[in-house]
């Protein structure tokens, strides 16, 4: 008898809890533009559990020229909204002047290599190459000068003082895209950001890519790990 | 987790295998430090040729660049024109007594391998070759005591250098090494941590180890195993506490010195050297940002940051270890290095 009071007194204090906890702001997931659609759709069912909305939007690659997808992505309304986005989907968010109440930057691309004067060319032009295949989809010659405009360094690093809501950024070691010298020396020097490094070491037994940050499902606990952090935060 | 009492008492039963005949019939020079510490220098003469240095890292010694034959950076330098000179930190390897079989003085921190075994071993190696300039290869830790010896040290003898796998800072740490870091000083309770055991001991498993044990060293897909058990054997001496003691200082992500005094990186502006880093993808322990933070704060504008990975036209995404003893290593990063040691200063970008 005793031990069913305890038991019901103990769930209705755990509702209690959880009803009297602010509801978790609503998420805009931004779909990187050349990425498949279909790779979001487990982050999205995970992030529609909670009890908040969440508003998928794919982003469009830039295709006349590159001040299209800017120009996109200027028309949403973010303003009470957290920003999940990945990859080079941070630098045009930042470029659009996006201003939510919180940001997940996942495998953020800040830059193509860390140190462009002094890497030997033929690692350098590896690098372009193989950032540009990865988002072959959204190849067009727009998308080529939003790469080029990083490989100069220019746009995101110069971005970043804009930036005026938290930030949770996720990387990962083995990701060859947003490779790890390149962006965290910008995550460092950028206010407002807490950084995770993913990965071996970090409990896991395999690194993870480019895309499996979305993809995998420790990326994607991670992620909702990220939302508490911030809801915390505000 | 429950593999790990399996480990241990695999490591107590395991009998360590035999050091690589062909390292052991090189003279072996010792040198005593200004602080009365002891360094050993194996020595693979080549009269009259230009002198390089190589340093083994952190829980190490000189077989990490001289295992065997086919994994020997020093022969291979060795074959290319280099006299050679693979050195053992105080307390480690051949170093790990003094000569007349004494203890090393105890209570040494990384500071003292930078401030006072790296110019001992300079000056012996300057006398006896006649070369007042010298080369050095670094790995790990032996890229990080180079650090400690040019901030100290303006007219220092090196003339280029070579780091491999050598971080200057830990931001953003994973798990592991937060918990590590964090814990470094409580740690350093134990004055040298048994890691040669538990070296034996791993290198009984295929994958699978615990904490990820042999991923965070070395990438298994590039290291065949039997060189794998040859290295746990052989190439791995003990953490001592004044190591650790100085790796708790760096709360805030950057290297200090054992005091706390010096953040090491704000110290390095006026290095003039040429300067080649090398990290690995795959690199666990010292990340390719970890080491490209050494690379920013080397003053010398003759400087190259190379990060050995598939993308990058590498044979594997090279593990910490694996940078110098990984199935690759003496296809890809030897000739690397032999070429930039190779350079002269109208060569240089």
């Amino acid at each position: 008898m005793e031990l069913t009071i305890l038991t019901i007194a103990t769930l209705w204090m755990t509702l209690a809890a959880h009803a009297a906890e602010p509801r978790p702001p609503a998420v805009t997931l931004l779909i990187t533009p050349g990425l498949a659609p279909s790779s979001f759709s487990t982050l999205r069912r995970k992030l529609d559990r909670r009890r908040s909305p969440v508003q998928l939007v794919p982003v469009p690659c830039p295709s006349g020229d590159r001040e299209d997808t800017i120009r996109f992505l200027q028309q949403l309304n973010v303003d009470e909204t957290v920003v999940v986005v990945h990859g080079m989907g941070v630098a045009w968010a930042l470029e659009a002047g996006l201003a939510p109440t919180g940001w997940v930057w996942l495998a953020p691309v800040l830059d193509i290599w860390p140190v462009n004067q002094d890497l030997p060319e033929e690692f350098a032009l590896r690098r372009t190459t193989y950032v540009s295949q990865a988002y072959s989809a959204c190849s067009s010659p727009a998308f080529n000068e939003s790469l080029r405009a990083l490989a100069d360094g220019q746009s995101p690093a110069d971005l970043r003082q804009q930036v005026s809501a938290p930030v949770v950024a996720l990387i990962s070691a083995s990701d060859d895209i947003a490779t790890v010298e390149a962006s965290l020396p910008i995550l460092l020097t950028t206010p407002l950001v807490s950084i995770r490094r993913l990965g071996v070491g970090g409990w896991g037994h395999r690194d993870l890519d480019h895309t499996e940050l979305i993809t995998s499902r420790r990326g994607q606990r991670q992620v909702r790990r990220a939302l508490r952090l911030l809801r915390r935060q505000q | 987790m429950r593999t790990l009492p399996l480990l241990l008492l695999m490591a107590c039963t395991v009998r360590r295998t035999h050091v690589a005949p062909h390292a052991s019939e090189r003279p072996v020079h010792r040198v005593t430090t200004a602080d009365g510490a002891e360094v050993a220098l194996q020595h693979y003469a080549n009269p009259g040729a230009p002198v390089v240095v190589l340093c083994h890292g952190i829980s190490s010694n000189h077989h990490f660049w001289d295992l065997d034959p086919e994994h020997s950076l020093a022969v291979y330098l060795h074959d290319s024109g280099f006299d050679v000179w693979n050195m053992d930190l105080r307390g480690h390897g051949l170093a790990t007594r003094q000569s007349t079989g004494k203890r090393q003085p105890r209570g040494w921190t990384v500071d003292d391998y930078g401030l006072f075994d790296l110019p001992a071993a300079f000056s012996y190696v300057a006398e006896q070759t006649g070369t007042p300039q010298i080369h050095y290869v670094g790995h790990s830790l032996g890229g990080m005591v180079l650090a400690i010896h040019l901030s100290s040290t303006p007219d220092s003898p090196v003339e280029r250098a070579v780091v491999v796998g050598s971080p200057l800072s830990f931001h953003a740490p994973t798990s592991l090494t937060k918990l590590m870091l964090g814990n470094a000083r409580r740690l350093s309770l134990i004055r040298r941590w048994p890691t040669p055991l538990l070296a034996t001991g791993l290198s009984w498993f295929g994958t699978n180890a615990p904490l990820s044990a042999d991923i965070m060293l070395f990438q298994p897909d590039n290291m065949d195993k039997p060189v794998r058990r040859r290295m746990l054997n052989t190439v791995v001496s003990p953490i001592v506490a004044g190591e650790l003691r100085q790796f708790g200082q760096s709360t805030d992500g950057w290297f200090y010195s054992a005091d706390g005094r010096i953040r090491y990186d704000t110290a390095l502006s006026d290095v003039n050297i040429p300067m080649l880093f090398i990290a690995g993808r795959g690199d666990h322990v010292a990340p390719p940002d970890s080491v490209r933070s050494y690379f920013d704060a080397i003053g010398s504008p003759d400087k190259a940051f190379i990060v050995a990975s598939r993308v990058n036209g590498f044979a594997a995404d090279y593990g910490h270890l694996d940078l110098g003893l990984g199935d690759h290593a003496a296809a890809e990063i030897y000739p690397r290095i032999r070429q930039f040691l190779q350079q002269s200063p109208q060569e240089d970008p």
